[in-house]
């Protein structure tokens, strides 16, 4: 019983600081595998913002002629220091993968409500697609994992969202470089 | 307007012989080494969301209308590169077809004789033969987001959120833009999006082109080749490598395991290129790469940055002479590529007589400076008449750290950074350059190494043989594809290239798992190269003449087993 009761708060704690942050869709936010707590979402098309990512999601041209989706992460419950992050994002149908990024992040000191935001959305890559897949209005997971530079666990999340070509100029050459 | 022939977008490609492009290949040739004039060149390295790219710079045309542009995700920074990175880069993982030979039989030519003789062991031989302060542009609506120099360059970075604004820009401050850029540029003008566009400073020569270093944040690395694609050449080859924790792999394009029966082994593999064009239109929409080297960083370490290279600049400032100047750089390994010579060009110019009238070029000068300056002059002071030089060593040597020595170990410094490298190669005619190329890494994949071993059998037999190009022999691919020389390997110029398709394996490389193989042609090339009668497929068929040499040896046996009988 208390048992039932104590994952029911966590839950409730986890519900709350989702709202908090304004992570969305599929899950922004999961229990992390070390005692900090992650929340992915994206930004606005030109980058800026923090801004829930779930639902549908518009793919953004990149200047080398590609598109990518923005990504944007929040760290509460860890010192500052240097982490590992792991990126992933697969086809939620048939979990083919469409990236895999490795890289590092130092993150900083926590704001006032015990946050710290990565301070620039990163241009996760989509397309040009790998050969075979489509991702254009396909379900797409983002994953994100965090770990020491020890590769011990600190956080992992994730989120879903349906990814669509832009209207206009850009609507063709996305089909084209994003339908694999 | 002139002749639009001279914009240089990403390295494009128009084949740039230069006299001061030294390319820094002081190791004799190898018959075994396919010669391949790529018109693009690469080094990508990939790390923590940056990305570093190496570009070659190739152009003919006159400096005056020299113009580069490269699309790019962020503002980039820029930094020299060197030339000998590339040409180190080059020699090191060049692929190399070496063809083993083996001698069955009594071989006159065995090297391994010291003369005719009896004896059937199959011996093996091996035939293989700084810049200025940077401004801003606060112009309202202007898309310069700054202007700046390094070495021979003048450079702009421009927001590319428009495209007319842009070019206008480019037009008005003298970067060459040529024809069927406009349409061409249209997927790479975005909202965020910058350009980075070069031009040669005033005072500098084509001989001056440097590679640059552009580094700017993205997950993965790609090749603006539909941009490309406005002044490239037909079969243009695309050469690149990647540094990083893995091998990498063509994310977008096909990846082409070729077929290696195609190729002319008794020569030198001098149909790689022509084999490689092949292969790879054979693949989807022709995009396709073949991997020529993914292995450890071995062969490029300490190459550029070998310990106490280049020495110290506070000694080179301080020789006294030029020819001193010049000692000190050949005793500390300086690279006479055309950064260095544009530097010693500026200052101890080649004398015009000289050049004219003995085409003594500058790496020859500038090597034999001594003897050019010393005993040469002592006898030819005529070719020396008005011909004057401007010894700064303090001024030259700094020239050098900035252009040669801080780019040669910065990049040597890559090898140190990044334990794993990949070269990867293809051809594309600017009609199939309608998509970017973009990398990434599989660390899963095994090795490729750039040495391949083809064998080559020669059937002598008992009685001896008709001399080596007479001589029938059998060429065993590294694939393991058998080719008969019925008559003999002497006529090798003529290569009869087999029939049957020039790609063995068409796959698709992924960031994890094996290869996923969409074309496998393997039971098509023993098809043809059985029907056409000059060889079998992945087995091997003994020789005539060893089968008639083997024959003879079981009758002779059996001959004196009779007559040991009847005697008995």
């Amino acid at each position: 019983m208390r048992t039932l009761a104590f994952i029911a708060a966590t839950g409730a704690l986890i519900a709350a600081a989702c709202a908090l942050v304004g992570c969305g869709g599929g899950g922004g936010m999961q229990p992390p595998p070390g005692d900090a707590m992650l929340a992915l979402g994206s930004a606005a098309q030109d980058g800026s913002g923090f801004v829930a990512l779930g639902g549908d999601a518009t793919l953004v041209p990149g200047a080398q002629g590609g598109f990518h989706i923005w990504l944007k992460y929040r760290v509460e419950g860890m010192a500052p220091e240097k982490v590992k992050v792991h990126r992933e994002s697969h086809r939620v149908s048939d979990d083919a993968l469409v990236l895999l990024a490795d890289g590092t992040q130092e993150v900083g000191a926590p704001a006032a409500d015990g946050w710290w935001e990565l301070p620039a959305a990163l241009p996760s890559f989509m397309c040009p697609t790998p050969i075979g897949i489509n991702v254009i209005d396909e379900r797409i997971v983002f994953e994100v994992t965090l770990s020491t530079m020890d590769d011990a666990p600190l956080a992992k999340t994730s989120a879903e969202a349906t990814v669509h070509c832009p209207d206009g100029d850009q609507a063709a050459f996305c089909a084209k470089i994003c339908s694999g | 307007m002139r002749t639009l022939t001279s914009l240089a977008l990403l390295g494009l490609a128009l084949s740039y012989t230069s006299d001061a492009a030294a390319c820094g290949c002081f190791t004799p040739p190898d018959p075994s080494v396919p010669i391949v004039q790529a018109g693009e060149l690469i080094a990508f390295a990939q790390q923590d969301g940056q990305v570093t790219a190496h570009i070659q710079i190739k152009y003919q045309g006159s400096a005056s209308d020299f113009g580069w542009l490269l699309p790019l995700p962020s503002v980039p920074t820029l930094e020299l590169g060197t030339d000998e990175l590339f040409s180190a880069l080059t020699t090191n993982t060049q692929p190399k077809y070496k063809v083993n030979r083996v001698y069955e039989g009594n071989c006159s030519f065995d090297p391994s004789r010291g003369g005719f003789g009896l004896g059937g062991t199959p011996s093996a031989g091996n035939s293989g033969g700084g810049g200025s302060g940077g401004s801003g542009d606060q112009a309202p609506g202007s898309p310069l987001v700054y202007q700046d120099s390094v070495g021979p360059y003048d450079y702009a970075v421009l927001k590319a959120d428009t495209k007319d604004p842009m070019l206008q820009w480019l037009a008005d401050n003298r970067y060459f833009v040529p024809a069927g850029t406009d349409d061409a540029i249209g997927p790479y003008i975005h909202p965020g999006s910058y350009f980075l566009a070069l031009k040669l400073k005033k005072g500098n020569d084509v001989g001056d082109l440097q590679p640059v270093v552009v580094k700017y944040a993205s997950d993965l690395p790609m090749i603006p080749l539909v941009l490309t694609s406005v002044a490239a050449n037909p079969h243009m080859g695309i050469q690149v490598w990647m540094l990083g924790a893995g091998r990498a792999i063509p994310r977008n394009y096909y990846h082409t395991v070729i077929n290696d029966a195609k190729l002319d082994w008794l020569n030198g593999s001098q149909n790689y290129n022509d084999v490689i064009i092949a292969a790879t239109a054979e693949a989807p929409d022709k995009h396709s790469f073949v991997t020529e080297y993914a292995g450890a960083v071995t062969p490029m370490k300490n190459v550029l940055n070998a310990p106490g290279r280049f020495g110290v600049q506070s000694e080179l400032a301080a020789t006294q002479s030029d020819v001193e100047f010049v000692g000190y750089m050949t005793s500390h390994q300086f690279p006479f590529t055309s950064q260095t010579i544009a530097v010693l060009q500026k200052y101890i110019p080649v004398p015009p007589l000289l050049q004219q009238q003995n085409g003594i070029q500058p790496p020859q000068f500038y090597q034999n400076l001594s003897y050019w300056l010393g005993s040469y002059k002592q006898q030819n002071p005529g070719q020396f008449v008005g011909w004057t030089e401007n010894f700064q060593p303090a001024q030259m040597a700094q020239e050098l750290q900035d252009r040669v020595v801080t780019p040669t170990l910065a990049a040597g410094a890559m090898f140190d950074a990044f334990p794993y490298l990949t070269r990867l190669y293809t051809t594309l005619s600017p009609e199939d350059m309608n998509k970017d190329p973009v990398f990434s890494f599989n660390p899963g994949l095994k090795d490729w190494p750039n040495v391949h071993n083809g064998e080559l059998t020669y059937h002598c037999g008992f009685f001896g043989d008709k001399g080596q190009a007479l001589t029938a022999a059998t060429l065993r691919t590294e694939a393991g594809w058998v080719i008969d020389f019925p008559n003999g390997t002497g006529n090798t110029t003529g290569f009869q290239q087999p029939a049957g398709p020039s790609s063995q394996r068409i796959e698709i490389l992924r960031e994890t798992g094996n290869p996923d193989v969409v074309t496998d042609n393997t039971s098509s090339i023993g098809h043809a190269l059985g029907e056409g009668g000059c060889g079998v497929a992945l087995g091997g068929r003994a020789s005539r003449q060893y089968v008639g040499f083997a024959g003879f040896l079981v009758v002779a046996a059996l001959m004196l087993l009779g007559r040991r009988r009847r005697a008995g």
